[in-house]
């Protein structure tokens, strides 16, 4: 049904327009860097637009520094992450969700309290515990201390238990485990919540510079934003186009993923009762 | 199947008075009662979805309380039917046997190939959904998910998911109440026809006594915790053993006048009816359901008409009989009702009198019977 544009229909789509091209500019910015020539990019003047394009910039992004090797890291540390996050919140999440036990609500709160403390309260004893276990410099130390996520646990519960009990007990009447419960019936129905998760998990550990700065020094480990930070470190100095164009392959994958898992992504959200 | 004694507590309100219960092998078993009467909770235990805090869950004389579901060989159809909304209506009815039959590693997607026999397995459990589609009409849906599927295909899909492990027991807890009344009707002739070619015990959860009625080899009626009674439906209709049965019992809901009887003589309303079988005076309250009341110009019982509620088949008219008390009796529905207000008379028979305790309820052993003249 179509609806006739009203007076703060247009206010509030140019305010979102706005928001919009503010939020775009950096972005935008930073593809037509990409695609500058070296001369062109520390003219006075600001060019939205280069006046030629200089694919030379994203062939100096491959070669200067390893970008596929951290690209292919990325992949390793955010799949490990991923993987590891879901094969323990969803199980965590069900329990919460759809069993009784004691002390249930006291760990509920436990989560919820979790979710209050920034990671990087916790960096340095974590980082202090695996320079203990001589993992610095390892995929581990990348991964592991992110294996827990409560704020995985957090959504997945909030949408599963919207998901009936009936479900749940039907199941165990058919032969179920409380194992296959979780992964063949609760997991395939919380697919959106675990996409919306996925979608926060690898932009979280994918665009993370902090903790792969702090435990890796190995080039061959690098994710990719601490790769990005190699070409700054590179001896010719300053080397902007390539720099650039490798923070463009960087950011792509992201942002086809989330078109991609768009609807999912937003459904997930919705049911996960993180709405207003 | 069977129950003793069982008892079961939330939070200390007590849902489980003492349940005992046995379900003879291939028997159908309705549960009846009002909502909150603890049915559901009582098959849950069945189920083995629930455990009782004490009494004995007995199958083949042997203690099951312990047990999972899959360990007794039930299944049970819920009120929501509560089919995986992800898989198809095949996968639906092939997961109980895919659990049953196939180990944990040959379930495993593509490891489970290695395994040899997993495929002959997997085939033959194919053959029985299908089977079980042709008999349940559900074939051309196979390849569907629930959420495309009307209610009473999903109903007839959930029935399928639960009959094709050919459970020992199999448990309903109210099915039929979200479908609309036509075809409640008609999935009440299917469950009996399926009851009577499969031959297992059918344990059946209703608050509708039409359902229990029509479909049971033996009700059991439930109220606040405790079977009030059971019996076939006949005996709960024809001889209620207390008050509150007497009252749930029957689709009209029966009369119940409060009385004080002597031997030899009644009075109030029924001071023209003489007491069967009493031997000393005390006061009871009499039973009589609104279809066995007829009217006759030499009836014993005498009032005015208050209302008349005409229902195609059968008109109810309301008779005021004393000061506060008003009787209900159905009569056919082509008597045209006399006008409001104007005297009528009501006769009965002895054998369909009810009469209780005034004050715990029970049934009494009496009747009544028109005096002589």
């Amino acid at each position: 049904m179509k609806r006739s544009v009203t007076g703060t229909d247009t206010l509030a789509l140019v305010g979102l327009l706005l928001g919009a091209a503010v939020v775009l500019l950096p972005f935008v910015w930073m593809v037509s860097l990409s695609l500058k020539p070296a001369d062109e990019i520390f003219t006075r003047g600001v060019d939205l637009l280069p006046s030629r394009l200089e694919w030379q910039n994203y062939v100096d992004a491959f070669t200067q520094v390893d970008l596929a090797r951290y690209l292919m890291n990325g992949v390793i540390v955010c799949g490990g992450i991923l993987v590891f996050q879901t094969l323990f919140a969803v199980p965590c999440a069900f329990a919460l969700a759809h069993r009784r036990f004691v002390g249930r609500q006291v760990i509920f709160g436990l989560v919820l309290a979790g979710l209050l403390v920034p990671f990087h309260v916790t960096a340095i004893p974590i980082f202090l515990g695996l320079a203990e276990l001589r993992l610095i410099n390892t995929y581990t130390a990348l991964i592991a201390p992110f294996v827990a996520s409560v704020f995985g646990i957090f959504l997945f519960r909030q949408f599963m238990a919207r998901l009936p009990a009936d479900l749940f007990d039907a199941a165990r009447v058919d032969g179920l485990s409380e194992t296959a419960i979780v992964w063949r019936i609760a997991f395939p129905l919380a697919m959106p919540a675990a996409t919306a998760f996925a979608v926060f998990s690898v932009t979280a550990h994918w665009n993370d510079l902090f903790w792969p700065l702090i435990v890796v020094t190995d080039p061959d480990l690098a994710t990719p934003p601490r790769g990005i930070v190699f070409f700054r470190d590179a001896e010719a100095g300053d080397n902007v186009g390539p720099l650039m164009a490798a923070a463009v392959i960087v950011t792509a994958p992201l942002i086809a993923g989330f078109l991609l898992a768009q609807r999912t992504f937003t459904r997930g959200i919705a049911a996960g009762g993180l709405r207003g | 199947m069977e129950l003793r004694n069982v008892r079961r507590s939330f939070g200390g309100t007590e849902v489980l008075r003492g349940i005992s219960l046995d379900v003879p092998d291939g028997s159908f078993t309705s549960l009846l009662g009002p909502s909150g009467c603890g049915k559901s909770t009582t098959l849950r235990i069945m189920a083995g979805l629930d455990r009782p805090d004490s009494g004995q869950v007995l199958m083949n004389g042997e203690e099951v309380s312990d047990r999972s579901a899959t360990a007794r060989n039930i299944a049970m159809v819920f009120q929501s039917y509560a089919l995986y909304p992800h898989l198809t209506v095949a996968q639906n009815m092939a997961l109980p046997l895919t659990m049953r039959e196939l180990s944990r590693w040959q379930r495993l997607p593509l490891v489970g190939g290695l395994h040899g026999g997993t495929r002959q397995t997997r085939r033959a459990i194919q053959a029985r959904v299908a089977a079980m589609a042709a008999m349940l009409d559900l074939t051309d849906l196979l390849g569907r998910k629930p959420g495309q599927l009307s209610g009473g295909q999903q109903q007839r899909v959930a029935v399928g998911r639960a009959l094709i492990r050919e459970p020992s027991v199999f448990l309903l807890d109210e099915p039929l109440s979200n479908l609309d009344a036509k075809l409640r009707t008609q999935m009440r002739a299917e469950l009996s026809a399926l009851h009577t070619r499969t031959g297992r015990s059918f344990v059946y959860v209703t608050h509708d006594q039409t359902e229990a009625i029509s479909m049971s080899d033996q009700v059991a009626l439930m109220l606040e915790g405790r079977i009030a009674q059971i019996g076939p439906p006949r005996t709960l209709y024809e001889t209620p053993q207390s008050r509150a049965v007497a009252a749930f019992i029957g689709d009209h809901p029966i009369n119940l006048v409060p009385v004080s009887l002597a031997p030899g003589q009644a009075s109030g309303a029924f001071a023209r009816c003489r007491p069967i079988g009493l031997t000393t005076p005390r006061t009871v309250v009499i039973g009589l359901r609104p279809e066995h009341l007829y009217l006759d110009p030499a009836g014993p019982l005498e009032g005015r008409l208050v209302g008349a509620e005409y229902l195609g088949a059968e008109t109810v008219l309301t008779l005021k009989v004393a000061e506060d008390v008003e009787i209900r009796a159905v009569a056919p529905g082509d008597v045209t009702p006399p006008a409001p207000d104007s005297p009528l008379r009501l006769g009965f028979a002895p054998e369909h009198v009810h009469v209780f305790d005034a004050d715990g309820g029970e049934r009494l052993d009496l009747s009544l019977e028109r005096a002589a003249a």
